[in-house]
């Protein structure tokens, strides 16, 4: 299994942290990757706001250069992903932008779930398991952008999907049913309205540790800094202290696969994993 | 423009009024469950709902300058559970791209900002984003804001 890896803006700034998990972990999977040189920002909330021909234009020009490379794209960010994938929608229903027109080959864009609960399986992964997560509580978080409005790999649910239930699982862990997996983490309004967008995180938050998990895992950069990183602000504005564990799904995995936490970047969570980490002996 | 009772709804011709990929909003059939699971409705009187009934009367610039269009967080809820397949948050996008386009509305510091960096270099410095947006406003928890940045920074994810 082969992927051309399109990391986007936050996997080399805030985010360093999943991309050091990803890159130490699907390879560990079995997964070939191959990091795409001059990929293009996305466009983030930005460009669709602004105009569409802008918009189309950013996410064409990566998967122009992509094209090349005879390969699938994976891409880590929710954002990324959706944006890409709505461009080449748009591509399928015949509006193809200029810098699409006489692709040899238009190449297909898949999140890193999507990748790893169908292109690989859990199966698979529970096989390579060799740290089971045993009696570890894991709550899932999808947020947004991963699985809505376009299905996770065309056949996930937009209101219940369980492709990430799934590959938590398969770690050992158990995989606690949380419905507000799909509710916003207020990132994209961070900057324009702080207040509501904090509330946003603070729901998130205020309903997971009611079911005493001992940790979230995420699978989008922005819903990570909102719940990990703006935690503290959060636990300011609800009055309620959470000190709750973020992990990407990576580092979930990575720990699952024997690999050391630092390699995972673990030491690099904002909320501190020591008593996670402790509890599964790996201090 | 005012929006009270003395518009003459007769007179409004919609589809006339609306640029073509807002045309959509006609089919509403004003049910609300876009706004009921709105995450962010419970902050303006305007809900989802309420911007397609503008949009529906032809009241083009009522919706575009409406105080929900940039609290939108784009989660796409919305746009899965209309039952008349509406792209709703796409209609949110809209509004804000013709309220630009016509003067009605203009991008907060946050997106000017985030635009000219993209125009410029292709790619967001969430760094240079952060701290250019700190220093145009003044953040809501400056003290936690403060000791977060100092936790990236030795965390190196800053850059």
């Amino acid at each position: 299994m082969r992927y051309l890896y399109y990391p986007g803006c936050s996997l080399k700034g805030t985010a360093r942290d999943y991309e050091e998990s990803l890159l130490a972990v699907i390879p560990a999977l079995g997964i070939e990757l191959q990091e795409l040189g001059k990929w293009r920002c996305c466009g983030a909330s930005a460009a669709r706001a602004k105009d569409s021909k802008w918009a189309r234009a950013l996410a064409s020009a990566t998967l122009a250069i992509a094209q090349d490379y005879e390969m699938d794209i994976l891409m880590p960010c929710s954002s990324c992903y959706a944006n890409h994938v709505r461009v080449l929608l748009e591509t399928q229903k015949g509006e193809v932008p200029v810098e699409l027109t006489g692709l040899r080959r238009i190449p297909r864009v898949k999140h890193l779930l999507e990748v790893l609960a169908q292109d690989l399986g859990p199966d698979e992964i529970r096989g390579q398991v060799v740290r089971p997560l045993t009696g570890l509580r894991v709550l899932p978080y999808y947020g947004c952008l991963v699985g809505r409005p376009f299905r996770l790999g065309g056949t996930e649910s937009v209101e219940n999907p369980q492709a990430l239930e799934r590959i938590v699982q398969a770690t050992g862990a158990e995989a606690l049913a949380f419905p507000w997996k799909l509710d916003c983490c207020g990132g994209p309004i961070l900057f324009s309205h702080e207040r509501v967008a904090i509330r946003l995180a603070g729901q998130v938050l205020k309903e997971a540790v009611r079911l005493s998990p001992h940790c979230l895992v995420v699978v989008c950069p922005l819903c990570h800094l909102m719940l990990d990183g703006k935690q503290r602000a959060v636990e300011k504005e609800m009055g309620q202290r959470f000190g709750l564990p973020v992990l990407y799904i990576t580092q979930l995995l990575g720990l699952a696969l024997g690999l050391d936490p630092r390699r995972l970047g673990m030491h690099r969570l904002i909320t501190p994993s020591e008593t996670l980490l402790a509890r599964l002996g790996r201090p | 423009m005012s929006m009270g009772n003395e518009k003459d709804l007769r007179s409004m011709t919609p589809k006339e009024n609306l640029p073509e990929e807002l045309l959509p909003a006609i089919q509403c059939v004003q049910c609300g469950k876009c706004s009921s699971g709105c995450p962010v409705a419970f902050e303006t009187s305007h809900t989802p709902r309420k911007l397609l009934r503008f949009l529906q009367w032809g009241w083009l610039e009522d919706a575009s300058r409406s105080p929900f269009v940039p609290l939108c967080a784009q989660c796409q809820t919305c746009t899965v559970r209309c039952p008349r397949g509406i792209d709703v948050s796409g209609v949110v996008l809209a509004l804000q791209r013709t309220g630009r386009a016509r003067g009605w509305i203009r991008p907060d510091s946050f997106h000017k900002t985030l635009e000219e960096m993209i125009e410029r270099t292709g790619r967001v410095s969430e760094l240079r984003l952060g701290l250019l947006v700190a220093m145009r406003r003044l953040p809501v928890h400056p003290l936690e804001d403060l000791i977060l940045f100092f936790k990236m920074l030795l965390r190196g994810k800053l850059g």
